[in-house]
């Protein structure tokens, strides 16, 4: 892999994720996270974030490229090679009979990783036997693709496929035999041929190009998403705008609150209330006249309203602003209606009108954007 | 990450001084990004734009702890989990082994998006596609987060709450079996992965080599999708008006459509999304809420940007006419006994 592809898989990868650990960091050590998600659940952002950064720190001591630095290009590797890592697993478990199609590559491909190196097949049972899975892994790490693209390239795919049906048995039974060797063989050798048709099939030129255009995909979806979070990081963070909220306003409350709100405002406790509550109270009260007269203070942005007057309204939110909800509150009749999207604290009273509550307002005073512009 | 045995053979002493450079250097870019990231010398947006950037960056930092969680459990599967301990107590036969994986979930409380790197992992591990699949389909569902929430917001009022996690249960089994009738399993995953699956198997070094390196590849592969998917969900939300969506109201067989089409657009995380559907349960039928909830976590916008790293687009379309066409049988059964 040459370095300026190493790079890119560090910038796209570590390099983004660096980034938006850092702007979510950022945002709750300014007091700010809350514009985004509940601050609640911050701390698993917050915490997971940090481990994050510390994993983009310590990956700079990978030395760039040794994720990948196994000397050959990606774009020649079989379909199949793939799973050369699951032959291990395979010989755990025994490898009952449906699953035997999947595994069925990575047996043969391991019959096949011996031939170069055919004093390893022979003479000694190397992989499973004396030292257990952790060599076994080891040897199937380190040669698997080597002999599969030997294949592919060298003599085609008819010989390679020889190879692997001459070799297959004898390693794929030292390590499977105490679970199930016979479906497992049996699967090798069905499978091969089919790997040998796609192979043909689909030739190895047509193979490339696909590879080619994903990677091509890969690399602009890459760097899109790089361009974005360049922007992300640049930009102020922002409060949903009041038309965004309006745009959501279905006529419906939002019901976060439940009735268990309604009841606890009816025992006259409704010192904590925001808009979110009022609202709640406002839409479902059975019992309207038992709020008339009730002085409330409530800071929100205004929305038109149909009924004349104008909508106290916050955007309410339960996890993050994606799930943000617009809830409002009818303030009745007043001469010079405030402009749309301003932040204003309303004094007043609580009217019962003919079943439907409004607020009357004994004072509207234009504030600015509260810091924590969301109720939760 | 604990230094073993052939990587410090493999290390001259002066690689401690370059390691403890590069650490260094790390670090300042690190501190340099927090430094942008406070500063903001940008301008704001048009409002617009905002509100979709706005929109977008929540889903991320939402989605971006349980990504790392995922690729931390992804990363201890592959290399510090031996080979075996995991299969040892999976039962032999191929329904069974998926019937478990399914409710794998229940150990493992990630959501939907930090499911996907785990399932890389146990595809790398040596699981097959077909039972890697049953477990990303069920595990955003039945799991123990997205349970107490489901049943705080809805308690088991109209059976939402069960109708989503039979739902979820049943449509990932049937989608493990359909993929495990495919004759070439490895053939619905992309080259790709394929490819990464080959460099995380022969990737020598010790353990915290490997898990560095399989870190770097899991977010080159992830990332990019994560951070796409979360724009054109913020892109979608402020363009398409919410409202034309729900004049269809609480018409039977209608509301289940639009509710499976905001569930697709609106990609929250299924571990919150049922306080988001409870504001419309006054409006929609308890069926199109059943539906909401069980298209959300497998087939949103984010989602099919995730999964698109791994599986092939005619994987993922089938995924989605197969959870849709689910969705509206069990959404259509519960309104009929609702």
């Amino acid at each position: 892999m040459p370095k300026s592809s190493a790079l890119v898989t560090r910038l796209f990868g570590v390099g983004l994720t660096a980034a938006l650990a850092a702007i979510t960091v950022t945002l709750a050590v300014t007091g700010r996270i809350g514009l985004y998600i509940n601050p609640e659940s911050a701390w698993f952002a917050v915490g997971m974030s940090v481990l994050g950064l510390i994993g983009a720190v310590v990956s700079f001591a990978l030395p760039l490229g040794a994720e990948a630095d196994h000397g050959h290009d990606h774009g020649d590797v079989d379909a199949g090679a793939g799973f050369g890592a699951p032959a291990s697993p395979a010989a755990g478990f025994g490898a009952p009979a449906t699953r035997a199609a999947g595994f069925g590559a990575p047996a043969t491909r391991r019959g096949a990783r011996f031939t170069p190196r055919g004093d390893a097949a022979t003479p000694s049972p190397m992989p499973a036997h004396e030292h257990g899975p952790q060599p076994e892994r080891a040897s199937a790490h380190e040669h698997a693709p080597q002999p599969e693209r030997a294949s592919a390239h060298e003599h085609g795919p008819q010989p390679g496929r020889a190879h692997a049906h001459a070799h297959a048995p004898q390693p794929e039974r030292a390590h499977a035999h105490a679970h199930a060797p016979q479906p497992e063989r049996a699967s090798a050798h069905e499978h091969a041929p089919h790997r040998g048709h796609e192979v043909a099939a689909h030739g190895a030129g047509a193979r490339r190009l696909r590879i080619a255009l994903g990677s091509a995909a890969a690399s602009s979806g890459g760097l899109l998403a790089t361009g974005l979070v360049a922007v992300v990081l640049v930009t102020p963070p922002a409060t949903l705008s009041a038309e965004l909220a309006m745009s959501r306003d279905t006529g419906t409350p939002p019901l976060f609150q439940g009735a268990d709100t309604v009841a606890l405002a009816t025992t006259g406790d409704t010192a904590s209330f925001g808009v979110g509550e009022w609202a709640s109270v406002f839409a479902t009260a059975t019992n309207p006249e038992a709020f008339e007269g009730d002085e409330i203070s409530l800071t929100g942005f205004v929305t038109p309203s149909s009924a004349g007057g104008f909508g106290l309204t916050r955007l309410v939110i339960t996890h993050c602003v994606i799930d943000a909800q617009p809830a409002s509150v009818p303030v009745g009749e007043i001469s010079d209606v405030p402009a749309t999207g301003e932040w204003v604290t309303v004094t007043g009273v609580i009217r019962d009108r003919d079943g439907s509550l409004v607020v009357e307002a004994t004072g509207v005073q234009t504030v600015s954007e509260p810091e924590d512009p969301y109720e939760y | 990450m604990s230094v073993t045995g052939p990587k410090t053979a493999r290390l001259a002493p002066s690689n401690a001084t370059r390691t403890a450079v590069a650490l260094g250097i790390g670090a300042a870019v690190v501190i340099a990004l927090i430094g942008v990231a406070a500063l903001t010398p940008g301008p704001s947006l048009p409002t617009r734009a905002q509100d979709g950037v706005t929109l977008g960056l929540s889903v991320l930092i939402e989605s971006l702890p349980f990504v790392l969680l995922g690729v931390a459990l992804s990363i201890i599967v592959q290399v510090w989990v031996p080979p075996g301990v995991i299969e040892r107590w999976m039962p032999r036969r191929a329904w069974a082994r998926r019937a478990v994986l399914s409710l794998l979930g229940m150990l493992i409380p990630v959501c939907e998006c930090g499911n996907l790197p785990f399932a890389r992992g146990l595809m790398i591990r040596g699981f097959s596609v077909p039972e890697t699949m049953t477990f990303l389909i069920a595990a955003p569902i039945v799991n123990p987060i997205v349970i107490i929430t489901t049943h705080q917001a809805f308690g088991f009022d109209d059976g939402i709450l069960v109708a989503r996690l039979v739902g979820g249960y049943l449509v990932a089994n049937l989608i493990g079996w359909l993929y495990s009738r495919h004759p070439d399993p490895d053939g619905l995953l992309t080259d790709r992965f394929l490819a990464a699956c080959e460099l995380a198997a022969e990737d020598p070094g010790g353990k915290g080599r490997r898990s560095l390196a399989q870190f770097v590849v899991e977010l080159r592969a992830v990332m990019p999708a994560l951070i796409l998917g979360s724009a054109i969900a913020g892109a979608v939300q402020v363009l398409v008006p919410r409202d034309t969506l729900l004049a269809i109201g609480s018409n039977p067989a209608l509301s289940i459509l639009a509710m499976i089409l905001l569930a697709m657009v609106v990609s929250i995380c299924s571990n919150v999304d049922s306080f988001f559907a409870l504001s419309f349960a006054s409006t929609f039928t308890p069926g199109s809420i059943v539906a909401f909830l069980l298209v959300g976590p497998l087939v949103d916008l984010k989602m099919l940007a995730l999964m698109r790293t791994t599986f092939r687009t005619r994987v993922l379309v089938a995924l989605v006419v197969i959870v849709v066409l689910s969705a509206i049988a069990l959404g259509g059964v519960v309104n009929l006994l609702a």
